[in-house]
């Protein structure tokens, strides 16, 4: 039996599985564990072969591990990011700017991390409640429709819209109460995919 | 499609708070990328994977948010919220799933099947010898060669486990020839392909 048989043969073990309600029986903290290396190597091979023979506990491991492993990429990155911002800054100031812009412009997978795809322009991170009502980002050439989303401090979806243009009003339906905190980002789509823009704190104030 | 010219001061406006937004996007590409690619393997549902990228994000940007404090903020703390993340987003769902009764039970979206029934059942057969000749392997084996078959490359299990690829690639071998030489015995030998 091939290898491609063999993991048909599985699959569709897996999928009659996944109809069934069968206690989960492993925790989230033992795939943790695993991901972390923790314990025997023993218990560890034996908590995958409860994960990897059950559909959910697979699906959840996975999850976790892509958690797991973005984690550690900001680890070995942001570590390496803070000093190099502060070490730019001296040298442009001492006049060596062309050699910053070599080292920090050559797009999504540098030391500094992703360029901010979609620049954003207004309303300021503080703002009036009465004026922060439109929202203005830079427009991309390539973008064939713009998300907008906007939401309470607290992470609760407040206004979500779709647009072609690269501003946004907001209808007269959403209020934004004044001394409040919210966050707004903007998802450009392109037929090469999606850029995401920053996340923008918004915080309103009265006159 | 129109697009406004920056507005005066945009520059100014746009730096605040930018390295924090960097952390942040760099962590939600990754993971969306690490959810992407498992998404192929493992069928994860689009909608969850959208949804599982906005929980991180906004987990970070709460941890994130205040560019003064940016610099005191571990590389150590943005990978403990990102685990937190993705743990609250399970735990909630797991508590979602076992409010329900037995009788509502189904499998999530990510996992229903589209194949015709006759398919399954003729497969049926072969995976419950699958399912009966793993159980027979060493446990060392049996959970490399599940790994295996649920599409885990070489170099993945052997980061997974912290073991060398020769080590790797040796346990796998001799599961995977365990697995078959069980089968056989069971009647599904190599012309069963």
């Amino acid at each position: 039996m091939n290898d491609a048989t063999l993991r048909q043969a599985y699959d569709a073990l897996l999928r009659d599985r996944a109809g069934r309600a069968e206690p989960l029986g492993v925790s989230l903290e033992t795939m943790c564990d695993v991901l972390d290396r923790k314990g025997s190597e023993e218990s560890r091979l034996a908590a995958i072969d409860r994960i990897m023979a059950h559909p959910r506990l697979a699906e959840e491991f996975e999850i976790l591990r892509a958690a797991h492993t973005a984690g550690r990429t900001a680890q070995r990155r942001t570590f390496a990011a803070w000093p190099l911002a502060i070490a730019a800054s001296l040298i442009a100031a001492i006049g060596l700017g062309t050699w910053v812009a070599k080292r920090s412009g050559d797009g999504s997978d540098t030391l500094r991390g992703p360029s901010v795809a979609i620049p954003l322009y207004a309303p300021a991170e503080t703002a009036l409640a009465d004026s922060a009502r439109v929202f203005l980002w830079s427009g991309n050439p390539d973008a064939t429709q713009y998300l907008f989303e906007l939401s309470t401090a607290g992470g609760s979806p407040l206004f979500s819209a779709a647009t072609s243009d690269s501003s946004l009003v907001l209808p007269d339906s959403v209020r934004l109460a004044p001394g409040a905190s919210y966050f707004w980002y903007v998802r450009a789509q392109t037929p090469r995919g999606e850029l995401t823009s920053p996340l923008r704190p918004l915080v309103t104030r009265e006159r | 499609m129109s697009s406004f010219p920056p507005p005066a001061g945009a520059e100014e406006w746009d730096a605040t708070g930018s390295e924090a937004s960097r952390v942040l996007e760099q962590v939600v590409a990754k993971f969306r990328g690490m959810l992407g690619a498992a998404a192929a393997r493992h069928r994860l549902d689009p909608t969850e994977r959208d949804a599982l990228a906005q929980e991180l994000r906004l987990r970070l940007w709460h941890a994130l948010k205040d560019p003064a404090t940016i610099g005191s903020v571990s590389a150590t703390y943005v990978q403990r919220a990102t685990m937190s993340a993705a743990l609250d987003l399970l735990r909630r769902r797991r508590d979602r799933e076992q409010a329900l009764p037995d009788d509502d039970f189904s499998p999530s979206p990510a996992l229903r099947s589209s194949e015709r029934a006759d398919v399954l059942l003729e497969a049926s057969d072969v995976a419950q010898a699958v399912e009966r000749a793993l159980l027979v392997l060493p446990e060392s084996r049996r959970a490399v060669v599940r790994l295996h078959l649920r599409g885990y490359e070489r170099e993945e299990i052997g980061t997974l486990l912290g073991w060398s690829e020769a080590k790797t690639r040796n346990l796998l071998y001799r599961g995977l020839e365990d697995l078959r030489n069980e089968l056989t015995r069971l009647g599904f030998g190599p012309e069963a392909t």
